[in-house]
């Protein structure tokens, strides 16, 4: 009785030769199955090894900075702006002067006035014409 | 008969892949941690690497100054390589009229070319490493009084690799 797993190669030149068809399809799936394992093996590694440089860290930093001073380019600019603020008030104080200086007089001058014209009503002095030495005093 | 020896193989291969792929995996995992030493997996620690910076001098129209970024490996597992190192913004904190912040801030100019050429590896916990940036930041020569006695800071970001 032939064996099963045995058969002979059609077209074999050499009819003594008799391939195990079974027993190569094993090893042919064992090969791969090797291969495909050896090779997740390997990536695994390959992915281990990568991991090590690929880590990074960024780092954000601040640096304060100052400008220093310097001389003006256009002086006149900024230096006309600021005495027209300045002549602005200035000038006007002078204005209201005169209004405290009218204030004062006006009462002042009835006032004078009054006490002269007050001291002149004794008329009642004439009274006595007799004596002309009143009116001297004056 | 040839059912039973094809399930008979196909438990055989199936056995097989199984008892490979465990080899596999403890293949990986004897490789790996040789490799990653005390860190046991790929997954490696790396802290942030510590940076402060310092301008020097006062800038004047035309004038450039240096920047200096002090470096420090907080980390005792790894050194750290100084990957990349770019420029950020310029911020105006401070200028005598807020209307000229626009202006100033146009200014300034900041530049990474004079960057010292060889980007250092920190040792393992190395602190206090100088990395010269010469030239780094600029007042345009144009700049006129609007920008004088301002302050501002500019920002600076520093890449690190983890390296064995």
């Amino acid at each position: 009785m032939p064996d099963p797993t045995m058969a002979e190669v059609v077209g074999n030149p050499n009819p003594k030769s008799i391939v195990r068809l079974g027993t190569t399809r094993s090893i042919t799936v064992i090969a791969v199955v090797v291969a495909a394992q050896l090779g997740s093996a390997g990536l695994a590694i390959g992915v281990a090894t990568a991991a090590g440089p690929g880590l990074t860290t960024v780092v954000a930093v601040s640096i304060d900075g100052t400008t220093g001073r310097w001389t003006p380019i256009e002086p006149t600019a900024k230096a006309s702006a600021a005495p027209v603020a300045a002549t602005a008030p200035a000038t006007a104080p002078p204005a209201p002067t005169p209004d405290p200086s009218v204030v004062p007089t006006t009462p002042v001058a009835p006032q004078t006035i009054t006490p002269t014209a007050a001291s002149t009503p004794p008329v009642d002095e004439p009274s006595s014409p007799n004596e002309p030495e009143p009116t001297a005093r004056s | 008969m040839r059912t039973t020896s094809k399930i008979k193989s196909v438990l055989v291969i199936a056995a097989t892949g199984t008892l490979l792929g465990i080899g596999g995996i403890a293949i990986a995992a004897f490789v790996q941690s040789s490799t990653a030493g005390p860190v046991a997996g790929s997954a490696e620690s790396f802290s942030t690497v510590t940076v402060t910076g310092a301008q020097t001098g006062i800038l004047l129209p035309g004038e450039s100054a240096y920047v200096t970024l002090t470096l420090t490996n907080p980390n005792s597992n790894v050194k750290a390589r100084l990957a990349s190192i770019t420029a950020g913004e310029v911020v105006i904190d401070t200028v005598d009229d807020s209307a000229d912040t626009a202006y100033c801030h146009d200014q300034i100019e900041l530049s990474t070319v004079g960057a010292d050429p060889l980007f250092p590896t920190l040792a393992v916990s190395e602190a206090n490493y100088p990395f010269k940036l010469t030239d780094a930041v600029k007042l345009k020569a144009d700049t006129d009084i609007r920008c004088q006695a301002m302050t501002f800071h500019t920002t600076w970001t520093a890449n690190f690799e983890a390296v064995r």
